[in-house]
């Protein structure tokens, strides 16, 4: 007979989701956490091994808080790696889902509309590796009550695709990554070389 | 057609003696009975056409089980036994050899697997899994009465041993046979015996050497 | 080894294949392949001068091919027997080795392989293990770095008769290293290569670690591990010993191995999971510790042999606690790796029980075996009333039905293994099979439907494999519907047609036949007759409009308890998509079309009564139901 299960616990919520079904099989090696880019290079904090431990042992207010939660991209070099065959970004995924459904903010920046230029072409939905933008209808002043597209900042990773695929600079990144900011960056850079 | 092939034909026709049936539901502790309730898959047995006898048992593999078994063979004149337990792969030799001692043929005794195959399996449906150890013990039952007795065809055997493979188990194995006494051939596809072993160096945990 | 060659009882053959199993417990007929040495034993005294004089070097797998050996060779020094070989691939036939032999004339040219025959009592299989080539985890260098080597690299670099003579030196420079790590788990507990543990490598690589540390005490020794497993006597002990050296461990898998070009020093990266931090250090040499698989010709001599194969590959016991040494067929045995990594004890162990196992059997004068042959009823034989049929003696995987037209068909009652194919194919219903005959099957599929038909599955089992893997099922307490009911046979070959329209016409919800994988049959090629049958029929079901799932084939080896779970949860799945009504009408619409193919059916000896009286129990057994609902 298997043991009753409680449907509210963090390990049972996150298997419940798509991706998190393996999160049980980690046996600790800690090769998803070497294999990945973002502790050396950006977060010394980040680490996917004590992300799933912190889900396995339910505590929900460390797996929240935790950056690794916030920091994946998805890329997934981990998963190619991993010898239990878990799909770590998607168990982090799914944490990161449970801590938006909870009202925790992405504290990452996430990709601003200009709801005033955009055309609702879809360039930005189909571009999207996260999912997180789509199409929906909004009143805008001036405009009525039209499509835009618009940003869930739970899902949004802040890596610019959309940005650089839309025609009418109508969604990019705010503050450093703004295009100007990037055009800018590139005469400096050129104006260097040929220095 | 030789007469010991026609002779052999028979031993397949319909069985022509009454059967009187024995039917034992064991409760294997709480393997069995911690989902089923044994007594009635017992009550149900007991009203089945050719059963005189049908009982729970706590343990049918047991000493005791076993000799209930055999004194019930002789008390109620049983030609035929049925046991509702576990795998024929765990306990058939157990219960066959148990009704031969008791005199019957070791080929009328038939199992029903009601732990392996029912209560294991189907935990989270106890009304299935009673039901289903019901129809498993209906049909051991039914199955026994068309039962043959029959013996065990004896062959003789060469006395000569084959081991393949000669590495530190093959060698062993081939070792322990010829101390005694029989000969082996021992088959190596290498152009050496020793296998793994003999390329290594010490070995743990006493660190002597392998060959 | 030298033992085994001294003890005058045993014959050692080497460069021997096995070709054939063939036969019963008893009365093994093994064909074997002795492959031409070139060399003549009873000449040969193992004074090498063929070597000496041999101008070809290739390659010697024993020493990982880390040295050369001639093509007129022996694999090692202390080869046992000590005769030498002629390695037929690489030799140029310069005829040097002939002249260096000279009077002894003991290498001869025109040798050929031999086929001889062996009348066995028992046989005990230790065919050991295999190797993982790491080469295919590209993550960690290995055939691209050449200072990270194998384990078994290490074995020859370390020994004092490899071809270093004991000196560990880097492939690279040929320079003593300073600073040594160990990967454990290299293609073992990985899913992506082999899921199991191998067993002794942890013990392995600390051996190997205490080893370099003994004879190269400022050696620097690391050993990344996951978990370390030390199980058995003195082995925790042996761990505290390589912690009192100064071997280092480091929980943690690396998930890199990166080389600067030039140096060829290697740079580990892995995350140290105590301190929950990827570090990266560099060393002179890294030992990949490679997981143990299965022998590449495992597959080949499970079929030779008739055994199964675990999920791995390694070869299946009869019961994995209460007869680990027995392989399913009486007779044969396991002994050591081939059955599951062993560490030496264990093998040493394992060879020790298994010759004690046969041991029992060639003690004996005579031995037992299982009385569930097939009989052919003579009067009901087309043949003795001379029609051309033969069918039953085709079916036979073991040539065990004498056919001649004009004359009933006979089994051979030694020869016959009692798998009940040729009574599953007999068009004429003349013959049967002992404790599994018509009459006893029917009554109980009749049984076992007697009751609310439409919500049963009725699963037709074989003996080793299948009604194994319902065992596994249970004993791993994987849950499945208890709308099951199993029927054995000894294998899907007896499953007989007739088995599965009286199902159908008693109006079973659904119907699986299910046997073992085509490789693992107990009986050679009976998996092969059941499937076909199986095929047919399923054909004929789709033709009558069944709807597609209610009769389901799979092959499940005992080592299935997962699968055989499933399917049978998939099939309850299926027969719950159906509509209730819609499942009746067509169940009432099929069974006249079922009860057309059975009009032959009460005329088999026995079936007649058999019929009669289950349906006495069906008709108790309605009451009881009606009772309780």
């Amino acid at each position: 007979m298997s043991a009753p299960t409680d449907t509210n616990l963090l390990s049972e919520r996150v298997k419940a989701l798509p991706g998190g079904e393996f999160l049980m099989m980690c046996y600790s090696c800690g090769t998803c956490t070497s294999k990945c880019m973002i502790q050396p290079k950006l977060d010394p904090n980040y680490n996917p091994r004590r992300l799933i431990r912190e889900a396995v042992f339910e505590m929900e207010a460390e797996a929240f808080a935790d950056t690794t939660t916030w920091l994946c991209s998805a890329c997934d070099l981990c998963y190619p790696a991993c010898p239990q065959k878990i799909h770590i970004s998607g168990v982090i995924n799914a944490v990161k889902a449970l801590a938006v459904e909870q009202g925790w903010k992405n504290p990452n920046p996430s990709a601003v509309v200009d709801i005033f230029t955009c055309v609702a072409c879809g360039m930005c939905v189909e571009v999207c590796p996260y999912q997180a933008v789509s199409l929906v209808e909004t009143k805008v002043a001036g405009r009525g009550l039209i499509p835009v597209a618009t940003v869930d900042p739970g899902k949004c990773m802040a890596c610019g695709m959309c940005s650089a695929a839309c025609r009418s600079t109508s969604i990019s990144l705010p503050t450093r990554h703004h295009d100007k900011e990037i055009i800018a960056d590139l005469w400096a850079f050129l104006a260097e070389e040929a220095a | 057609m030789s007469e010991d092939a026609i002779a052999k034909s028979h031993v397949a026709d319909f069985p022509q003696d009454e059967p009187r049936i024995g039917v034992y539901i064991c409760h294997c502790g709480s393997n069995i009975a911690g989902v089923i309730p044994p007594e009635e898959v017992v009550d149900f047995a007991g009203k089945l056409p050719g059963v005189v006898r049908a009982t729970d048992t706590l343990y049918a593999c047991a000493d005791s089980g076993q000799r209930q078994i055999k004194e019930d063979i002789k008390k109620y004149g049983l030609n035929r036994v049925v046991v509702s337990a576990c795998s024929v792969r765990m306990h058939e030799p157990t219960f066959r050899g148990c009704v031969a001692e008791a005199g019957l043929n070791p080929f009328l005794m038939e199992m029903a697997n009601i732990r392996e195959q029912c209560t294991w399996a189907h935990g989270h449906d106890r009304e299935g899994a009673l039901a289903k150890a019901k129809d498993l013990t209906a049909s051991a039952i039914a199955k026994v009465s068309f039962l043959h007795p029959l013996d065990m065809i004896t062959v003789p055997v060469s006395k000569k041993a084959m081991v393949i493979g000669g590495g530190v188990a093959g060698i062993n194995a081939a070792l322990d046979l010829a101390e005694q006494k029989i000969p082996v051939v021992l088959v190596e596809k290498e152009p050496t015996i020793g296998g793994v072993m003999a390329q290594l160096n010490k070995t743990f945990p006493t660190m002597d050497c392998s060959i | 080894m030298v033992d085994a060659a001294r003890q005058p009882l045993i014959e050692v053959k080497t460069f021997t294949e096995v070709e054939k199993v063939e036969g019963f417990v008893g009365n093994f007929k093994v064909t074997l392949r002795e492959k031409s040495k070139y060399v003549r034993a009873d000449r040969c005294n193992g004074c090498g001068a063929c070597t000496k004089a041999c101008p070809i070097e290739v390659p010697n797998y024993f020493e990982m091919n880390l040295a050369p050996r001639k093509a007129a060779y022996v694999p090692m020094s202390q080869s046992v027997p000590l005769i030498y070989n002629i390695d037929m691939d690489a030799c140029i036939h310069c005829y040097k080795c002939v002249e260096a032999c000279g009077a002894l004339e003991a290498i001869d040219f025109s040798m050929t392989d031999k086929i001889v025959e062996e009348e066995i009592g028992a046989i005990v299989v230790a065919t050991g293990f295999s190797h993982f080539d790491p080469s295919v985890m590209s993550e960690y260098g290995y055939g691209r770095f050449p200072n990270v080597i194998t384990s078994m690299e290490m074995e020859r670099l370390n020994n004092s008769a490899g071809p270093t003579h004991g000196a560990l030196v880097r492939p690279s420079d040929g320079k003593p290293p300073k600073n040594i790590a160990f990967i454990n788990c290299v293609g073992s507990r990985d899913k992506r290569y082999n899921p199991s543990c191998s067993n002794f490598c942890c013990m392995y690589s600390i051996k190997n670690a205490i080893l370099v540390k003994q004879m190269h005490p400022g050696t620097d020794v690391t050993i990344y591990y996951i978990d370390i497993r030390t199980p058995s006597k003195g082995y925790e002990e042996f761990y505290d010993r390589a912690r009192e050296m100064g071997i280092k461990f480091v929980q943690g898998r690396p998930s890199e191995i990166t080389e600067d070009s030039e140096t060829h020093q290697l740079f580990i990266t892995g995350e140290d999971i105590t301190l929950g931090k990827v570090v990266e250090r560099e060393f002179d040499m890294v030992m990949l510790n490679q997981a143990a698989i299965p022998q590449p010709d495992q597959n080949q001599m499970s079929s030779v042999l008739s055994v199964a194969q675990s999920p791995g590959g390694w070869f299946m016991e009869y019961h994995p606690k209460l007869r680990p040494m027995d392989s399913p067929t009486d007779g044969i045995f396991f002994a050591g790796a081939c059955q599951g990594p062993k560490d030496i004890p264990a093998s040493v162990a394992q060879g020790s029980a298994a010759a004690a196992r046969a041991s029992r059997i060639l003690h004996s004068d005579e031995w037992h075996i299982e009385p569930t042959v097939a009989v052919v009823w003579p009067d009901r034989c087309v043949s003795a009333q001379d029609k051309s049929c033969g069918i039953c003696s085709r079916a036979c995987p073991y040539s065990a039905i004498d056919y001649t037209q004009g004359k009933a068909a006979e089994v051979i009652t030694a020869k016959c293994h009692g798998c009940g194919a040729c009574v599953g194919e007999c068009p004429h219903d003349s013959i049967t099979q002992l404790h599994y005959t018509d009459a006893e099957i029917l009554a109980q599929i009749r049984t076992l439907l007697a009751t609310e038909p439409e919500k049963k599955i009725l699963a037709l089992r074989c003996h080793w494999c299948s009604y194994g893997g319902a065992d596994l099922a249970g004993t791993s307490h994987f849950e499945y519907s208890a709308n099951e009911r199993g029927i054995k046979v000894m294998c899907s070959a007896r499953m007989d047609a007739d088995f599965i329209y009286e199902a159908y016409r008693l109006g079973a919800g659904a119907v699986l036949f299910s046997g073992c994988h085509p490789q693992d049959c107990h009986y050679i090629t009976g998996q092969v007759s059941g499937s076909k049958r199986a095929n047919r029929l399923k054909t004929i079901f789709e033709r009558m409009g069944m709807s597609p799932g209610r009769f389901r084939i799979e092959w499940i080896s005992a080592a299935e308890g997962d699968k055989y779970a499933r399917v049978i949860n998939e099939m309850q799945a299926t027969l719950d998509a159906i509509p209730p009504e819609a499942l009746k009408e067509e169940i009432e619409r099929l069974r006249p079309e079922m009860a057309r193919k059975l009009t032959r059916l009460p005329n088999i000896p026995g079936v007649q009564q058999a019929l009669d009286q289950t349906d006495e129990i069906i008709q108790l057994m309605t009451e009881l139901h009606m009772e309780k609902v």
